[in-house]
């Protein structure tokens, strides 16, 4: 566990549907604090928001998040 | 999910004072019943013992005295304020006190508490600072306890959990930090317990609200 931690594709998808981080806020339900927050890989979101997230967007949690080796964040 | 509070058009202070003559009007009536009490306890032996010994608190007895006065004049007025602002902490449309004016305050007690407990003649100090910082410090940790911007947050916010359990972490560092040092001090000079006791208060209670407003800046900073 020590050796990974959690990406995400979540700007990337959102690009793709052409939403702000307000508009999948507010498809969510959660706040635009919470859409960055996730985004910058300063809050992992439950499973139930990461699902719900995933729903908003048309696609799935795999696709929308992913384990990448520790390391410095970019 | 969860939703934030923050951005009402409508959003009021939780302490406004809509009908500043209502509160005169109480303070009066209540001022009237405080003397009334004052001049028919005159008659009692031990009141005038207690007021011969104590004189000051004797104005402040019967100040406590007349309190429940709120309770009965103007009920239906209360009553009607009193939904009014639930109906307002459920809209969100209650404000709590900014984190600056609430350091501004607390700080201040603190000073009056510290000078109060140093210099020869401080009483004053200490009886003015002292109900403040404990009233200031009691709603720090509230707020603490269920942070944001409204009175009553979403308990389903994961976020606001998430910063919520940072900022306590902060604070729970600085109180563990604070005893450390007092326990220091109390060796090595015991006097200066009572007058640090306060500061540690005071640091353990505002770092953990500073921080948790730095960690919501930043997740509200622009994408």
């Amino acid at each position: 566990m020590n050796d990974v931690r959690l990406g995400n594709r979540l700007k990337q998808w959102r690009d793709e549907k052409e939403l702000t981080q307000a508009d999948l806020a507010e498809l969510a339900g959660v706040s635009r604090k919470t859409i960055n927050t996730v985004e910058n890989s300063v809050f992992i979101p439950s499973v139930q928001l990461a699902l719900v997230l995933a729903r908003a967007l048309g696609t799935t949690v795999e696709a929308l998040f992913h384990l990448v080796p520790a390391g410095p964040k970019h | 999910m969860s939703d934030e509070h923050t951005d009402h058009t409508q959003s009021r202070p939780a302490l406004a004072w809509d009908h500043p003559v209502s509160i005169l009007i109480t303070v009066a009536l209540m001022s009237v019943f405080g003397l009334l009490v004052q001049f028919g306890f005159a008659h009692l032996p031990w009141f005038q013992q207690f007021e011969a010994r104590h004189g000051f608190w004797t104005q402040l007895l019967c100040a406590w005295v007349s309190i429940p006065l709120i309770f009965i004049f103007r009920r239906r007025q209360r009553l009607t304020d009193q939904l009014r602002f639930r109906a307002d902490l459920r809209a969100g449309r209650v404000m709590r006190m900014s984190l600056a004016t609430r350091s501004a305050v607390m700080l201040i007690a603190l000073v009056m508490v510290v000078s109060g407990s140093l210099i020869e003649h401080g009483m004053l100090l200490l009886m003015l600072g002292g109900p403040v910082l404990l009233l200031f410090a009691i709603e720090e940790f509230n707020i603490i306890l269920r942070p944001g911007n409204s009175v009553l947050t979403d308990p389903r916010d994961e976020l606001l959990a998430f910063f919520k359990a940072r900022s306590m972490q902060v604070g729970y560092a600085i109180a563990i930090l604070s005893m450390a040092v007092l326990c220091l001090v109390s060796v090595f000079a015991t006097r200066y317990v009572a007058t640090l006791l306060p500061v540690g208060l005071t640091l353990s209670l505002l770092t953990p609200s500073l921080f948790y407003s730095r960690l919501d800046r930043r997740a509200g900073s622009d994408e």
